[in-house]
């Protein structure tokens, strides 16, 4: 059974990978014409494509930077709104993001970069509030009144207890929530409207325009945070966790 | 004096957990309270330490009327629980330090007197083990001498050995001892067990039902019966006797 599913992985992800650096696919061959040099590998991320991979790496950290730190410090400290944060839960995320677009016209932040940040943002903070909120259990409570009883300020506190300890915890949410944003379509087609094109959306395009070959790069793209994310999380951070949730 | 309770009274919901409680600390002075189980006697202490807000009374420490602030602990004042609290971060000997880097002294200086510490604390040949790593009875003495080490006015102690062996108990019993000694420290120590309250205690009480009963020394502690030292001690003499 293994072997099966490893095999159709294979075949899947192998005939993608073969298009991503491939140009052409003629009949009669069986296979594409692969680009064999790395300069050449290089060269088949146009110029939209390496803007949409800058655009789409710096919505997906930001919004990922702000997601966790509101996220962290909203569960400690605004515990009473928590079941506001399921809200965005209970309707589709593509029906929230219509519904709240005549908002961002209204506000000018229809089309805009910014505007797909804060659409995004209404999806990932929930998810980083609900992540963090098991977080702050009475273990917590009371590392922070010994840390103060000590000497030490809050700043303090946060810096040289709170923080290292919370690491791991902290870059796992971080992760989740790039994760939201690198993977999102709805909102920065709805939002975004064409105008800010990250990769899911330049994705999409290349397919409607039945370009297998650039629509494969652009998959691939997509897959390869994800998946160092997976081997980071598995190999660095997991185990790391202390007493989360207890 | 260092501590003055007066009229200290909590409730949670409609039910008085501590009723009216007054009683003084002067400084170098070990406070033992003993009790039985559910009568109050952690609850008082989560009080003066402010991890619960009393219902009524007041708390005077250093000649000064404590105004409680939600999550911020009394200045001077350490609370120490039967689970110790270590940073698991840090080492050992940073968990020793962490309060003096905030004291303005130089590095050596840190260092000589954590150096000390660790000495009468007896942990050298643990000193690079992480903290995760060490016993029960180690982890109970780094934080004590984490908190003695900075010299607290008042040092609140809620059943902080209950959870050690009788060996592990009697070694952190002694540093302990030696520590409050070398320290000056002044402690409130609760407490079920009426040998470790005479051991570690200078001033006596008994804590039931949200009254406090305060005893003038240790022969009147010892000669009430509802503290229960009189029947261990009993106890121990039909031992010896049979044998």
């Amino acid at each position: 059974m293994r072997w099966v599913i490893l095999f159709n992985f294979t075949i899947i992800f192998g005939l993608l990978l073969l298009l991503a650096i491939s140009t052409q696919w003629s009949y009669p061959n069986l296979l594409p014409n692969i680009h064999a040099s790395a300069k050449g590998t290089f060269k088949l991320l146009d110029r939209i494509l390496l803007k949409s991979i800058y655009q789409s790496l710096l919505l997906s950290i930001t919004l990922a930077s702000l997601a966790t730190i509101f996220g962290f410090f909203a569960s400690r400290y605004a515990v009473r709104f928590s079941r506001l944060a399921l809200l965005p839960f209970l309707i589709a995320p593509i029906i929230l993001m219509a519904s709240l677009r005549h908002f961002f016209i209204t506000i000018g932040l229809n089309n805009t970069w910014g505007g797909v940040l804060i659409g995004q943002f209404f999806l990932a903070y929930p998810f980083a509030f609900i992540f963090l909120h098991p977080f702050w259990s009475n273990k917590w409570e009371e590392m922070m009144m010994t840390s103060q009883e000590l000497g030490a300020n809050l700043f303090h506190t946060f810096t040289k207890i709170i923080g290292p300890i919370a690491r791991p915890v902290l870059t796992l949410c971080f992760f989740h929530t790039f994760l939201i944003s690198w993977f999102d379509y709805g909102t920065a087609l709805i939002i975004g409207a064409g105008q800010v094109k990250t990769l899911t959306v330049l994705v999409y395009q290349y397919v409607q325009e039945a370009n297998i070959f650039l629509a494969a790069r652009a998959s691939v793209i997509i897959g390869i945070p994800a998946f160092l994310l997976l081997l980071i999380n598995k190999h660095y951070i997991l185990g790391k966790i202390p007493f989360y949730g207890s | 004096m260092v501590l003055e309770i007066l009229e200290l009274t909590k409730k949670f919901g409609d039910i008085s957990v501590l009723n009216q409680i007054s009683f003084s600390l002067a400084k170098g002075d070990t406070f033992s309270i003993v009790g039985p189980s559910g009568s109050g006697k952690s609850t008082l202490l989560k009080v003066i330490s402010n991890r619960l807000p009393l219902t009524s009374g007041r708390i005077i420490f250093n000649q000064k009327l404590l105004q409680p602030v939600p999550h911020k602990p009394h200045s001077g004042i350490i609370y120490l629980s039967q689970e110790p609290l270590l940073f698991t971060h840090l080492s050992l000997e940073k968990n020793i330090s962490f309060g003096l880097q905030f004291k303005n002294l130089s590095p050596s200086e840190i260092r000589n007197r954590t150096e000390k510490m660790i000495d009468l604390l007896g942990l050298e040949e643990v000193m690079h083990v992480p903290v995760t790593n060490l016993s029960g009875g180690q982890k109970q003495r780094v934080a004590l001498g984490r908190a003695i080490l900075i010299e607290p006015t008042l040092l609140l102690l809620d059943e902080p050995f209950s959870a050690l062996d009788h060996i592990t108990r009697s070694d952190a019993q002694q540093v302990f001892q030696k520590l409050s000694k070398e320290y000056s420290t002044s402690s409130i120590i609760v407490t079920h067990d009426t040998k470790e309250a005479l051991l570690l205690g200078n001033r006596y009480a008994r804590l039931d039902k949200g009254a406090l009963k305060i005893y003038s020394s240790n022969k009147e502690f010892i000669a009430d019966p509802s503290t229960g030292a009189s029947t261990e001690i009993k106890f121990w003499k039909s031992v010896l006797n049979e044998k």
